[in-house]
């Protein structure tokens, strides 16, 4: 299916939407959440709207917690009013056919009087991008991502609390399996043939360690194209399951077995070449992006683990790193440097879970990863070791969720890459989860809750 | 969030109020509590008195909490521990009434009792403190005035020209503005009122929990 590229004028939209028989337009964004969120709208009105906007109260687009319940308890930004209108400005550069006779087309919030929406994590992602380019540099990023899929459907999986599920696949195996039962490979099928339906580039997929659990990697791309791409392949392999009488879930974690991710490639070019490449190890600028981000790990952990769940996937020795720590090649630390190829120089930060906003979590290490080259910063020690288990002294990722909220809110460098009323907006809607949770859900020993299941399974 | 009741932080000389890090909104809640006992020279001396090792459980939900005393320290922390010498219930809509077995009669019981649930101040003083802890925090109105339905007596806090209305009962706003309880469930209940705004109800719940927790 076709794909715009270019931003439209009305008129070349209304020739578009004719030309493939659209006959309604699904408008779209990612809220704080990262939850997608939308209205289907029609060919009138979605022309009238592409400079206006589309109104959402901002109470429901950014002032619902996944419960469905409104987050209070922190000072609101101007724009929070008694349920005023935000509103959605399309990127008629994602315009496409999500199906015949429906286009999907991607925006960003703005305020009622015109002001890019500071808890909007595409802006977020945009202004990391521009800090990029007014320092010369180009970014490079590509997104893996870790599902899992169940045999039921999720009219089944709600009846039972989301919780004894069968993982599609069977439950033998290790990872990279390839002897896997018909209906998993069919799922995964059908998601790809999707994603070349939607013109969304992807180069792999894969049996990965947990019980029908599946990795998905996504081409490398400019940020926020590569972010729409996830967006839109998250909701893809949601629809596919629905549509194979199966479901699927980016919880972190929803069972003892091994959690998920979704790991972030990232690197620099200067003039179209890898500005990270350096015949033998990181280059300097790369040691220096290195530094910055290494420096707001703890903070931007808050960001990369969002939810309650997000931390049970911190266990010694099962994947996930569990320290503040990189080192070239090892997979045990927070950031794998790839290192010394021209092309594929890169860090890969392992540490968002597959329930994270890769919006904001991109423009956090881009951010922080640009404070650092300006500041020349010099990272840790590289670490050659095993992460984990290490002896006293190590400086270890946030265990839950209010130490990591505490460590971005002491960092100075996330606050002037996202800005502070994205700060304080997040650190409360984390602090509401918090509570929540005690209040409702478990305690800091429960096992996995059938609060958190009913909670995260379809929205995390 | 916050990990506050860092050790050390005691209210006399005789009682040192410590939590564990990181510590749940309910330990949170039983430290600002017993801290405010603390103030009350009686209630102080009796919770030096306590000894052992005492579990409280919620009989509404799943909260639990462990009181591990000694000589005047209170150390508190979440769960109930398996050494706990005394196992009391407790209930989670009133903060903090304790109910226990039939046949417990431990003399700590009623200390306990008597320190998680200190008398409450006049709503004037309960108001007017929660303003000093919360009144130039980010957000917060330039102005509250607290009126007091049974009497429709008003206590105006802050200068600025305008600000919110908070109205209760007596009782009910010396309960809210000390701490207790949940200051948006009292509004959805009806038991209190407010002319304000949304983003004012929000920094106010959020003033609440400042005090609930680190009052």
């Amino acid at each position: 299916m076709d794909e715009v590229r270019t931003q439209l004028s009305r008129s070349e939209a209304e020739q578009w939407l004719a030309e493939h028989a659209i006959t309604s337009v699904r408008v779209e964004g990612t809220n704080l959440d990262g939850t997608l969120i939308g209205k289907n709208v029609s060919v009138a009105k979605f022309l009238s709207g592409l400079e206006s906007g589309f109104a959402f109260a901002d109470i429901a687009a950014f002032g619902l917690d996944l419960g469905n319940v409104a987050y209070f308890g922190f000072a609101m930004p101007p724009w929070r009013t008694n349920m005023g209108d935000i509103f959605l400005r399309v990127d008629t550069t994602t315009l496409c056919v999500w199906e015949p006779g429906r286009a999907s087309v991607i925006g960003d919030f703005w305020t009622a009087d015109g002001k890019p929406l500071s808890a909007c994590p595409r802006h977020a992602l945009r202004r990391a991008m521009t800090g990029a380019g007014e320092q010369g540099y180009g970014i490079k990023v590509a997104v893996e991502m870790e599902a899992t899929v169940f045999e039921e459907s999720l009219q089944q999986a709600r009846l039972r609390g989301y919780r004894d599920l069968t993982p599609l696949g069977g439950a033998a195996g290790a990872c990279y399996v390839l002897a896997k039962s018909g209906d998993w490979d069919a799922y995964m099928r059908a998601v790809v043939a999707r994603l070349d339906e939607l013109a969304i580039p992807w180069e792999a997929w894969n049996d990965e360690a947990a019980s029908g659990q599946v990795e998905l990697n996504l081409a490398i791309g400019d940020p926020l194209t590569v972010a729409d791409r996830w967006v839109r392949a998250r909701q893809v392999m949601r629809e596919v399951a629905d549509r194979l009488g199966h479901s699927v879930t980016f919880m972190a974690k929803w069972c003892d077995e091994f959690g998920q991710a979704s790991h972030l490639n990232l690197s620099l070019e200067r003039d179209g070449a890898n500005a990270f490449y350096a015949p033998d190890g990181p280059s300097e600028l790369m040691t220096h992006f290195l530094g910055g981000v290494m420096a707001s790990m703890p903070g931007t952990t808050s960001l990369a683990m969002p939810w309650i769940t997000s931390y049970r996937r911190l266990v010694d020795l099962e994947g996930p790193p569990t320290t503040v720590s990189w080192g070239v090649g090892n997979k045990t630390t927070a950031i794998r440097a790839v290192v010394g190829h021209p092309a594929y120089s890169r860090i890969e930060y392992r540490v968002p879970g597959s329930d994270s906003n890769v919006y904001l979590v991109l423009a956090a290490v881009i951010g922080t990863g640009l404070a650092g080259v300006d500041q020349r910063r010099e990272p840790p020690p590289p670490s050659d070791l095993m992460a984990w288990r290490l002896p006293a002294g190590a400086e270890r990722l946030p265990r839950t969720m209010t130490t990591a909220a505490e460590a971005l809110a002491g960092d100075k460098a996330l606050s002037a890459a996202l800005g502070q009323e994205l700060i304080d907006y997040w650190i409360g809607t984390r602090r509401w989860e918090w509570l929540t949770y005690h209040r409702h859900g478990g305690g800091p020993d429960s096992d996995l809750t059938g609060w958190e299941a009913r909670r995260y399974f379809e929205l995390a | 969030m916050t990990t506050s009741d860092a050790a050390g932080a005691g209210t006399a000389e005789s009682l040192l109020v410590t939590a564990e890090d990181d510590p749940t909104p309910l330990v949170l809640s039983l430290s600002r509590t017993v801290r405010a006992a603390g103030r009350r020279p009686e209630l102080r001396a009796a919770a030096a008195t306590l000894t052992g090792v005492i579990g409280v459980r919620s009989s509404a939900d799943h909260q639990s909490a462990t009181f591990r005393s000694s000589g005047g320290r209170i150390h508190i922390v979440h769960g109930v521990s398996a050494d706990a010498d005394l196992v009391i219930g407790w209930d989670a809509a009133t903060e903090f009434e304790l109910r226990t077995l039939p046949g417990q009669d431990d003399e700590r019981i009623a200390v306990l009792t008597a320190v998680l649930n200190p008398p409450l101040p006049p709503w004037q003083d309960a108001a007017t403190r929660f303003w000093r802890q919360t009144g130039s925090d980010p957000g917060m109105p330039g102005k509250l005035v607290v009126r007091c339905t049974d009497t429709g007596e008003e206590l105006a806090l802050g200068d600025a020209p305008a600000g919110v209305i908070l109205a209760g009962g007596a009782n009910q706003l010396a309960r809210t503005l000390s701490g207790l309880g949940n200051l948006f469930d009292d509004l959805y209940a009806g038991a209190l009122s407010l002319a304000g705004t949304l983003p004012q109800l929000s920094v106010l719940c959020g003033a609440h929990w400042k005090v609930k927790f680190h009052g």
